[in-house]
């Protein structure tokens, strides 16, 4: 069903492509020159900056549902969190001892 | 079992040491100045590895338990493989100290990335859910990618790194893979809870899915421990990255991987029978898959080995012709596999470590590592040249050397095995190839004398005392405990007790 679908849709169908169209955002910006340039590796170190702190946050969300819970019960939840919170704190006093931040470096 | 969390941290103690040094060398890094930090962070790795091996020692009577829910467990194998693992660290760091080929300026990075790696090893280790394997592999892997190119600026380290990080990338992609499909076939995660699963099923004919997950999860395995057909990394890896690294790879992640291997095979894949033996599931292949692996893992090392220029590549090459010898103790599926397995693994350490750490001193003196450079060593630097003699003898398996003990006790085990004794012979085969390329490098140091034309004159090697002590402290266990080895012997059987009671 599907591959016929699809085997008559191209068939049968209308085309008519044209120069916008066919480009890769078709109602954006039109692109200008090549996207494979040099750039910054500073970008690259933020990204994956980005990338490990947005991760961990993920953590939070779930120990967040739960805590309320288990906070009845015993605390060890929140040292928990607390000493995962502190690695993730150390990295960032570590990241911007050494400057990674400084944006014109 | 252990569910609550902080009643487990008590046996987490050895990992939780390390990582407080680990975070203390990180603020140590941040804040000091670049020349004062770097003996002090080296110095607090040091300490936190020797503090993690004494906290090991203190849990290990401690009767064997599961913790975390269940995910780690402590035994004699996770205190014995603790141990290695904290071991492999401090030889790392024994060797990069002082060695020109890891820059002043990454020093505080080495140490760190050593450590990271050692507590993914002990975590690999003690693990006895897939979830908390993968993790363990995975800080491990991700930590070798970076050490493996830590000299930013050779284009050797950098092609070592990325060669590393593709080959692992497939690799543990594979495993998790694998690791996917056997929760979709038992709906479980955890070591018991599989085996009761496949327990249940009938075994008779195993699911064909079941076969490609197990094939997957050993593929990933055999990276980790570069048994063949996952090796090809090796030689590459180890040819570009600096040397004090290679020596820590060629034994820290192996003996990891080998103690995952064991971990997984005995107790998901196998069900202890009587007299100190495991049966492995019906139908699966497994000791067949297994002992074919092994006998393809010593061939291929040892004569690729044979045509090596290049210490560094012939020692990666041996390294893997270990594993094959390794792995022998596993299909074995007895007491006396594993304990062979755990003993020969000590001593691989101490006469790997050793012949590395000789190269990495030639390398430095003389700037290659050719089996020329080492011309005339035993004559110009007659310490050097009986230390790496030892050290060979010992990795060829010559008796009186540990080496023999070693291999004795892996030729051993598989000898009783009824329809293994090819494989036994297939072994002492494969050593006397060994024979071969080891002897190589002991005839370039002691029977080619040094080139007394000034032309060709190989640049003088002077050896610190530091290494002399180190080298000496490698060397005398490797000729001891060829001769005087039941104290290791007790040590190793205690440690596989636990997994037979």
């Amino acid at each position: 069903m599907g591959v016929a679908i699809i085997a008559l849709s191209s068939l049968l169908g209308p085309r008519n492509p044209t120069r916008t169209k066919l480009t890769t955002y078709e109602c954006g910006v039109t692109p200008e020159g090549s996207s494979r340039i040099p750039f910054k590796s500073r970008f690259y170190l933020i990204a994956v900056l980005f990338l490990l702190f947005d991760v961990e946050a993920v953590f939070f969300f779930p120990w967040a549902l739960v805590y309320r819970e288990s906070v009845r019960t015993d605390g060890s939840l929140l040292f928990a969190m607390l000493a995962y919170m502190a690695f993730l704190v150390l990295g960032l006093v570590y990241v911007y001892r050494k400057n990674v931040l400084e944006t014109d470096a | 079992m252990i569910q609550n969390a902080v009643e487990s941290l008590k046996w987490f103690a050895p990992e939780a040491i390390l990582v407080a040094f680990l975070v203390l060398i990180f603020i140590t890094d941040a804040f000091l100045p670049k020349a004062r930090s770097t003996s002090l962070s080296f110095m607090l790795g040091c300490l936190g590895l020797v503090a993690s091996i004494a906290a090991t020692l203190k849990l290990m009577p401690l009767a064997p338990t599961l913790y975390f829910s269940g995910v780690v467990a402590h035994d004699g194998l996770s205190s014995f493989f603790r141990i290695l693992a904290f071991s492999a660290g401090i030889l790392g760091l024994y060797a990069a100290y002082g060695s020109k080929e890891v820059e002043d300026k990454y020093r505080n990075e080495y140490t760190i990335l050593i450590l990271c790696t050692v507590f993914g090893m002990s975590l690999m280790a003690i693990s006895t859910n897939l979830i908390m394997l993968y993790i363990g592999i995975e800080t491990v892997s991700i930590v070798s990618f970076a050490l493996a190119g830590l000299n930013r600026e050779s284009l050797r380290s950098n092609e070592a790194s990325l060669k590393y990080l593709i080959y692992g990338a497939l690799s543990s992609g594979l495993m998790i893979y694998g690791f996917s499909l056997i929760y979709g076939v038992t709906g479980s995660l955890q070591y018991d809870l599989i085996r009761t699963a496949f327990m249940a099923m009938s075994l008779a004919e195993p699911p064909a899915i079941l076969q490609l997950a197990i094939l997957m999860v050993f593929g990933g395995l055999a990276f980790k421990i570069s048994a063949f057909p996952m090796h090809f990394w090796t030689p590459d890896v180890y040819e570009g990255s600096p040397t004090p690294v290679v020596t820590f790879f060629s034994v820290g992640p192996k003996a990891a991987g080998m103690a995952a291997l064991i971990r997984i095979f005995l107790s998901v894949f196998a069900v202890k029978g009587a007299d100190m033996t495991w049966t492995v599931m019906p139908g699966s292949n497994l000791v067949l898959g297994l002992s074919v692996i092994s006998a393809l893992t010593m061939f291929v090392g040892n004569f690729s080995a044979v045509a090596q220029v290049s210490v560094k590549r012939l020692l990666a090459y041996s390294s893997i012709a270990h594993v094959g010898y390794l792995l022998m103790g596993l299909v074995a599926l007895n007491e006396k596999g594993l304990v062979a397995i755990l003993f020969y693994l000590v001593v691989y350490y101490l006469m790997n470590v050793g012949a590395f750490v000789v190269t990495g001193l030639v390398i430095e003196a003389r700037g290659s590592d050719d089996v020329e450079s080492f011309r005339g060593l035993g004559w110009s630097n007659p310490f050097l040249g009986v230390c790496m003699a030892v050290f060979l003898f010992s990795l060829t398996g010559i008796p009186i050397f540990s080496g023999f003990i070693g291999k004795f006790l892996l030729f051993g085990s598989v000898v009783d095995v009824p329809g293994l004794l090819w494989l036994a012979i297939w072994g002492v085969l494969n050593s006397v190839v060994s024979l071969y390329y080891y002897l190589r490098i002991v005839k370039a140091m002691w029977l080619d004398k040094p080139a007394t034309a000034s032309s060709q004159a190989l640049p003088a090697l002077t050896v610190s005392s530091y290494h002399l002590v180190g080298l000496f402290l490698l060397a005398v266990p490797t000729l001891v405990l060829g001769v005087f080895f039941s104290p290791v012997l007790r040590l190793a059987k205690a440690s596989v007790a636990a997994l037979l009671s």
